[in-house]
């Protein structure tokens, strides 16, 4: 099938390149409406206090505001978080969300009430008009001091521990018994940001047949539902069409802005319209959890592994949103993709008053994957082995049988994916710096990322196909595009089964009336998911076509094939049809040349949480990464010179996208190595704008090699595996790890700031 | 459409003088209320944020008076002269170099396509760029107002952290140096945190060496980022001067400046990290001068 492919595995600019490089392509914040009004949200300036009371009089009073509603306005305030899912989890997974601050406050910019008004200084003079009347409380800002029983509780609980996972298999104190040598340390990891572009932004009307109706920047169009459930509405009045992304990350996973402006359009009957500022955007959405982790590894003078025991605290902030699911990864990533006997893993998370932790690209990953790799790589220097060496000695391999007990019946890239990234950094000899005070260093690091969501969310997605009479062909699938070409891709499995250009191929996505719902675009899963689904419906669709063909061509379907616009005959392709004819064929006989189709992951129970075993998800994705720097030993500053990012990604569908992922990728967590953080001072942020959250630029970006392995095991279209979070996986450990090569300096709590590196060479 | 995210909260009134006269006119009869706006790069952040409230905005771009290079004794620039023309200039290059080079680092080209030197000035951050260089220049500033005119030397007219002695109803016209004598070299250098970043340090050094003996007749130095204003460093210039350009004098230049930050930012969080990373800016500094 292979050397047949005519669209999949081919560089094609994406169907939106031109609009959006034009700048003509719409994001959320470009819409506007006639009698729009704009919203505001008033937040809380203390990270735990008391709400007294709230008088909203004054702001009332002002004129051109239209409505100003805070928790005792909204229908139900108090709901349970869902992410798109198609099965109920229930609890421990799924937990309080609430809309509007109600009694007390739990961080530093919670919602406590919102304005409407007929312009946007009017809703801004209002927000500052609403006096509330805190009675601040001690809070509790160290995840650490949180999990002590007498600390201060944050919700309405009696203790702030909101998960607690773990995975054992064998006896680690026999293992570490039998090891020469032991290592054990402990990481950190601070909040970071997902530091999209776009802001979140959203615009709420009422349609002319009253459905209440939001047009908004998200992943996760089925929060729909969340929304007509606060404001008790049946879900079928509620729709969500979502706009092109500016960048989601996983921060656009939670609900944003669709709940404030359906309840503000629902209160004034007006379309309303909020965008967050930069600020704003920083103090309101999710942040990568910050995660404490306690790390001891043990092996035999040859290398060999003999036990690893982890201990890991997440800090969940002040809702639980995702930090249960974030928690559920990294307890099953947290032994990393080896091959170890003996494993002890011990996952918390717990309630802070710090912003609260969610989704963020790599769900849990990348931080369990800087301290395994990090440990890894010590403890073969330690042994006096290579970076390379020590996971050649113990990676997993088809057959083998993860921590998690989870069998690897497929196809593993590794140590592939780790030969191929640390052979081609090695390739050129060193860098010699003019200037002697810098130093170069290479290191590395390998992992593994699930795509496609946690199995016992029973995940489904559909997508719908309609051949037009022209020849051209319509899809319709629910899924939002985050800018990584989710709906390109989609086109291209079209325009590859039905023969057609990818020009003829047009979708529509993103929309809960109009197209079929997709499930959210997060966890890697859309090319796998909707891929899948979309697969299947043009399967269908090519029979039915290849079916009518053979009776006018006089052979079987099975002998015929489609490309370039045609029906012909495999073994003499001169034998052929037009496309359009055959389709005009089947549209005057009643031939139905249009399809749904569903695709089902693989459906498992809510695994034992004292001992994770099993399937947990559909599959993973491995890969590697290998990173050169240059360490100055005067200033401590660090320039990456050079990134191999290797992943065996199953089957590459367009090698523009593909590399792409694994360029941002690699950026995406070079800054999460060197220098992002978000400062916190007993809950309240320092640094939330772009001149004090420090993320690199075009300038900083070293150049990115990308290789890609096609094994065609992955569970997606034509063996695809899912790249988008697994790109950015262990680009981190693989930095620390060339730092320490240039200078010597083991740097166990990220970001590896300048000051951190230099006051470690000094000590 | 409406597509600006962020607006401004409050209102005011805007001019747009096309004269010096014009423009001073205006500051006049309009103080203390009224504010300037220039390349807009500090004042609508701020403005946006509601860190900047004034009644009246007066924008000092279309001034041509106010925008000019002029090198025929020393160097004159005109407050609203754009750092992307200044970057250009030939003669700023070759005989200015530090403040060329300040210039250049100074955020990406967009930047400095909009923001002025008058405006780097005034704003008097802590780490603003031109300004070491300047200093290293002798930099005089002319300030203008109806009916009369001062002219304050630069280490005078910044304060501290966004303070400056300029008045109500006065104007910075100008920035004056002297012309170099000698064959005065000069640089620029700057820590930040990524490469498009404000300073952690920045520093401008001038030095006049002979060739023959490799000897620094006499050296200028200014430091910023490292207290509330940038200043000229008398001690370490005192003790290059003389001196023969060796490994020895470097590093007493670099134990110099770390005791400059000890003596400037005592307990500061960032003192630890300051002090050491300095001196690598001290090896740089006299690496560009002697390349």
């Amino acid at each position: 099938m292979q050397d047949k492919l005519k669209s999949i595995g081919k560089p094609s600019p994406k169907h939106d390149d031109l609009v959006k490089v034009s700048g003509r392509l719409n994001y959320a914040e470009d819409y506007s409406m006639p009698g729009m009004l704009y919203a505001k949200v008033l937040r809380s300036k203390y990270p735990a206090a008391k709400i007294l009371s709230i008088n909203t009089a004054r702001a009332e009073a002002l004129p051109g505001v239209k409505a100003v509603l805070t928790a005792k306005d909204v229908p139900y305030n108090n709901t349970i978080t869902k992410f798109g899912q198609s099965k109920d989890v229930g609890g421990g997974f799924e937990a309080l969300y609430r809309v509007l601050a109600e009694d007390k406050v739990r961080f530093t910019g919670e919602a406590v009430a919102l304005v409407a008004a007929e312009t946007l200084a009017q809703a801004e003079e209002a927000v500052k008009l609403i006096e509330v009347d805190y009675e601040p409380l001690p809070g509790v800002y160290n995840v650490e001091d949180a999990v002590q029983p007498d600390s201060y509780k944050v919700g309405e609980e009696d203790t702030n521990i909101i998960a607690h996972f773990k995975s054992h298999k064998g006896d680690v104190e026999k293992g570490f018994s039998e090891a020469d040598v032991i290592v054990e340390n402990t990481y950190r990891v601070p909040f970071v940001d997902h530091t999209y572009l776009e802001p979140e932004s959203g615009t709420a009307w009422i349609d002319d047949q009253g459905v209440l109706t939001i047009r908004v920047s998200t992943q996760v169009i089925e929060h729909f539902r969340g929304v007509a459930k606060v404001l008790g509405l049946p879900e079928n009045r509620v729709r969500v069409i979502g706009t092109m992304l500016g960048g989601g990350f996983g921060g656009k996973e939670d609900i944003t802005v669709e709940s404030f402006i359906a309840l503000l359009a629902w209160k004034t009957g007006r379309p309303v319209k909020l965008t967050y500022t930069r600020e704003e955007s920083f103090l309101a959405h999710s942040k990568r959890h910050r995660y404490v982790m306690h790390y001891k590894i043990g092996a035999k003078k040859d290398g060999i592994i003999t036990a690893i025991k982890a201990e890991i605290l997440s800090d969940s902030g002040a809702y639980p949103y995702l930090s249960p699911w974030v928690l559920m990864y990294s307890t099953v990533c947290a032994a990393g993709p080896y091959s170890i006997d003996n494993v002890d893993v011990d996952c918390k998370s717990a309630l802070t008053n710090n912003p609260f932790g969610s989704a963020n690209r790599g769900f849990g990953s990348p931080q369990v994957n800087f301290a395994c790799e990090s440990i890894i790589s010590e403890l073969a220097e330690k042994i006096g082995i290579t970076p390379l060496e020590i996971r050649e000695k113990n990676c997993i391999r088809q057959g083998n049988v993860l921590a998690g007990g989870m069998k690897m019946d497929r196809y593993v890239a590794l140590p592939d994916v780790g030969v191929q990234a640390w052979e081609a950094i090695n390739e050129q000899p060193k860098l010699k710096p003019a200037d002697e005070s810098k130093k170069v260093g290479r290191g590395m690091a390998i992992g593994m990322m699930t795509y496609g969501r946690m199995t016992f969310l029973h995940d489904t997605s559909r997508s719908h196909i309609r051949v037009e009479l022209d020849g051209s062909v319509t899809v319709r699938c629910g899924v939002p595009d985050l800018g990584g070409g989710q709906a390109a891709s989609l086109c291209q499995i079209v325009a590859e089964e039905l023969g057609v250009p990818l020009s003829k191929v047009r979708i529509y996505i993103s929309d809960t009336a109009l197209t079929p719902l997709a499930g959210t675009t997060t966890a890697t899963r859309q090319l796998y998911m909707s891929g899948n689904a979309t697969l299947k419906a043009a399967r269908v669709l090519r029979e039915r076509l290849l079916t009518r063909a053979a009776a006018e061509l006089n052979v079987t379907a099975a002998e015929l094939d489609i490309a370039d616009e045609k029906i012909f005959v495999t073994a003499v392709p001169d034998r052929s049809l037009p496309l359009k004819q055959v389709i005009l064929f089947c549209s005057g006989e009643g031939v139905e040349l249009f399809h749904e189709a569903q695709f089902n992951a693989p459906f498992t129970d809510v695994p034992d949480l004292s001992n994770v075993q099993g399937q947990v998800h559909p599959d993973f994705t491995f890969g590697a990464h290998a990173a050169e720097v240059a360490v100055d030993t005067e200033t401590g500053e660090v320039e990456v010179l050079n990134i191999v990012s290797c992943f065996d990604v199953g089957r590459v569908l367009n090698p523009l996208r593909c590399e792409g992922q694994m360029e941002g990728g690699s950026i995406y967590c070079m800054g999460y190595a060197l220098t992002e953080e978000i400062i916190l001072e007993d809950g309240i942020t320092l640094n939330s704008s772009f001149t004090d959250y420090v993320i690199p630029t075009a300038l900083d970006a070293p150049h990115v090699q990308s290789i890609t392995l096609e094994s065609k095991a992955g569970l997606g279209p034509y063996g695809a595996k899912g790249i988008g979070e697994p790109a950015c996986n262990s680009i981190a450990p693989a930095i620390i790890d060339a730092i320490y090569d240039a200078v010597g300096v083991r740097i166990k709590d990220l970001p590896a700031t300048p000051e951190k590196i230099l006051a470690a060479l000094k000590a | 459409m409406h597509t600006n995210t962020r607006i401004l909260a409050h209102n005011f009134v805007y001019h747009e003088p096309k004269t010096l006269d014009e423009a001073l006119t205006l500051l006049d009869k309009h103080k203390p209320g009224i504010k300037i706006l220039a390349g807009g790069t500090d004042v609508l952040p701020k403005m946006k944020r509601n860190h900047f409230e004034c009644e009246r905005l007066m924008y000092i771009k279309n001034i041509k008076e106010l925008s000019f290079i002029d090198n025929s004794n020393g160097l004159k620039i005109g407050a609203a002269t754009l750092l992307s023309d200044l970057e250009k200039s030939p003669e700023i290059k070759q005989n200015y170099h530090a403040l060329h080079e300040a210039i250049k680092a100074i955020g990406a080209i967009a930047i400095r396509n909009m923001a002025t030197i008058g405006g780097n000035i005034c704003n008097a951050a802590p780490p603003a760029d031109t300004v070491p260089a300047l200093l290293i220049f002798d930099a005089q500033l002319k300030l203008v107002k109806l009916g009369g005119e001062r002219t304050v030397p630069l280490n005078q007219f910044i304060t501290g952290a966004e303070q400056t002695i300029i008045e109500h109803g006065e104007l910075l016209h100008s920035i004056e140096m002297p012309e170099l004598t000698g064959g005065l070299l000069s640089t620029f250098v700057k820590l930040g945190r990524v490469s498009v970043d404000t300073a952690r340090i920045n520093m401008a050094v001038a030095a006049d060496i002979d060739g023959s003996s490799n000897t620094i007749k006499t050296a200028r130095v200014a430091l910023g980022a490292v207290g509330t204003k940038a200043y000229r460093c008398p001690d370490s210039e005192a003790l290059l001067a003389g001196k023969k350009v060796d490994e020895s004098v470097i590093l007493a230049f670099a134990d110099s400046l770390t005791s400059v930050c000890d003596y400037a930012i005592p307990g500061r969080y960032s003192l630890p990290y300051k002090r050491e990373a300095v001196r690598k800016l001290a090896e740089d500094a006299f690496k560009q001068l002697l390349s």
